[in-house]
């Protein structure tokens, strides 16, 4: 059984995002994102200050295997990027949604949530296969 | 179709392994994970199920005659219980398959393949048997089990695999590289099965000393319990390609296929010029005299990437000279590596290099090939 928190909220791409205060979110991969990708080495991630597009290519993690994309969840401003996944990344596989979560974004609005998957919603689109 | 799978595909499941499909198998792609598989191996032993790769037996009074036509080395000057890796060439000199041929007697001999050249090198055997007489082949890829225990404990691990069960062990101290033992398994609960083939050789695919085993699937679960018993832990195919990168080792299928040969991967001395029988050879002399048009050469990171099959290779003045065929991150050696050809003459050691792909540009430095070497204490 995979890893998804109630907490949060997610993408047909695999990406998590957790409220932090009425405006801003954190964003990162969910459990089975890492278990596919395997041993991640490099996560190659937006500056803070850059602007991101929900569900526009923000980033890549690349693993062993392979490379992947990563897509931002959300609109808005990155006023942090996690700077620990520089030197160790494999936090992304040991703790995907806690010590290897990936950027603090400010929101461009909440409506946006609205487009995004509920841990429900999420746990059956996994169940069936689509992915 | 459906997927093969091996004697051993239902330990894979209770193991948790990742199955994928690979070559018409359904094989373990990792079990904890590549990078942990990696480090067992450099560090103490692994197993590996290899069973999905070819095993084809060849006897009769003409095989070795029949063997020099097809392979690049002289299979009757080799002693009896060695094995050697080589090639099989199409007219042009490129490579259908690299194989490791072993002398099980004066007129029989194992051919080990890999599981994706499988069928095109039985057709090209069954072709070309016509013209002889009296060879049989004899596919036992789906009645043995092999497996590859490798890593500096492989010995102690082996070795206290047949004490505990009283069989001989005297012999495995002595088995040089490439040198082979027939090996009758016979544990003391009855477990036995019955192949034409039962062997230990000191041979492998990842740089680390170790054995492959080929036993009749029907002891090949024991020999898995056991040597995992004795602590080799279960590793996949994934490590197994990072293992054999960082030791410099060719992949069919990315480093070298139809379209190179064996003087242009590097790979010279599998090669004996002397048997001038083989399919192929005609066409490496002349290629040896025009001189040679493309070099594989080994490659690391300056920039953090891991270079991937594909992507452009391009001189420090940005002109396109060559692709990658391999590329990984390197645990062993905290490096990114990969190997590609380069066309045009053969580029010096510490040569700055750029990879291009996925829309950027990546710093390289040309590099000796092994990138890792174990030491030899």
């Amino acid at each position: 059984m995979t890893m998804i928190p109630t907490d949060c909220y997610y993408t047909k791409e695999h990406e998590w995002v957790r409220l932090d205060g009425a405006t801003f979110v954190v964003i990162g991969i969910t459990e089975f994102a890492q278990d596919q990708l395997g041993d991640v080495i490099y996560v190659n991630l937006p500056e803070i200050g850059s602007e991101i597009q929900q569900f526009a290519q923000m980033g890549e993690a690349e693993s062993v295997k392979a490379v992947s994309d990563l897509f931002s969840p959300v609109t808005g401003t990155v006023v942090e990027v996690n700077s620990n996944l520089q030197d160790t990344p494999e936090l992304v596989n040991q703790d995907p949604y806690g010590e290897g979560w990936m950027l603090k974004v400010e929101l461009s609005g909440t409506e946006q949530l609205s487009k995004l998957l509920s841990s429900d919603q999420y746990s059956d689109f996994l169940d069936s296969g689509e992915h | 179709m459906g997927l093969l799978r091996t004697y051993l595909f239902e330990k894979h499941n209770i193991l948790k392994a990742k199955l994928v499909p690979f070559a018409g198998w359904e094989m373990p792609i990792q079990y904890t994970g590549i990078i942990d598989e990696v480090n067992v191996v450099r560090k103490s032993a692994g197993i590996f199920d290899v069973s999905h790769m070819g095993r084809i037996e060849i006897t009769g009074d003409d095989a070795g005659k029949f063997l020099e036509k097809i392979l690049t080395v002289s299979v009757t000057k080799m002693d009896i219980g060695f094995a050697k890796y080589c090639f099989i060439l199409n007219e042009n000199a490129g490579i259908i398959d690299d194989v490791v041929i072993y002398r099980i007697s004066d007129d029989k001999y194992l051919m080990v393949c890999n599981a994706s050249n499988k069928d095109p090198v039985v057709s090209w055997l069954s072709g070309l048997i016509k013209s002889f007489n009296d060879i049989s082949l004899l596919d036992l890829t789906l009645e043995t089990v092999m497996i590859a225990l490798q890593g500096p404990s492989a010995f102690k691990i082996l070795n206290a695999v047949l004490n505990d069960s009283n069989m001989h062990s005297d012999f495995l101290s002595n088995l040089d590289l490439f040198e082979f033992c027939n090996y009758n398994f016979t544990f003391e609960n009855g477990d036995s099965g019955y192949s034409q083939i039962s062997l230990i050789s000191r041979t492998g695919y990842t740089g680390e000393n170790g054995f492959e085993i080929i036993v009749p699937n029907g002891i090949g679960l024991r020999i898995w319990d056991q040597l995992h018993n004795y602590g080799a832990l279960p590793c996949g195919l994934g490590s197994r390609d990072v293992l054999r990168l960082e030791a410099g080792l060719r992949l069919h299928g990315n480093d070298i296929d139809q379209t190179s040969n064996p003087f242009q991967a590097g790979l010279k001395r599998f090669v004996d010029m002397e048997n001038s029988s083989f399919i192929g050879h005609e066409e490496l002399l002349l290629q040896n005299e025009k001189g040679i048009y493309k070099h594989l050469v080994g490659f690391r990171m300056l920039d953090k990437a891991i270079p991937r099959k594909g992507y452009l290779i391009m001189d420090s003045d940005k002109n396109i000279i060559g692709e990658v065929t391999s590329g990984s991150h390197s645990p062993t050696l905290e490096l990114d590596i990969g190997m590609g050809y380069i066309m045009g003459s053969r580029p010096r050691i510490e040569d700055d290099i750029i990879l291009h792909g996925r829309g950027r540009n990546f710093n390289a430095r040309v590099t000796k090939i092994p990138f890792y070497r174990r030491s030899l204490n």
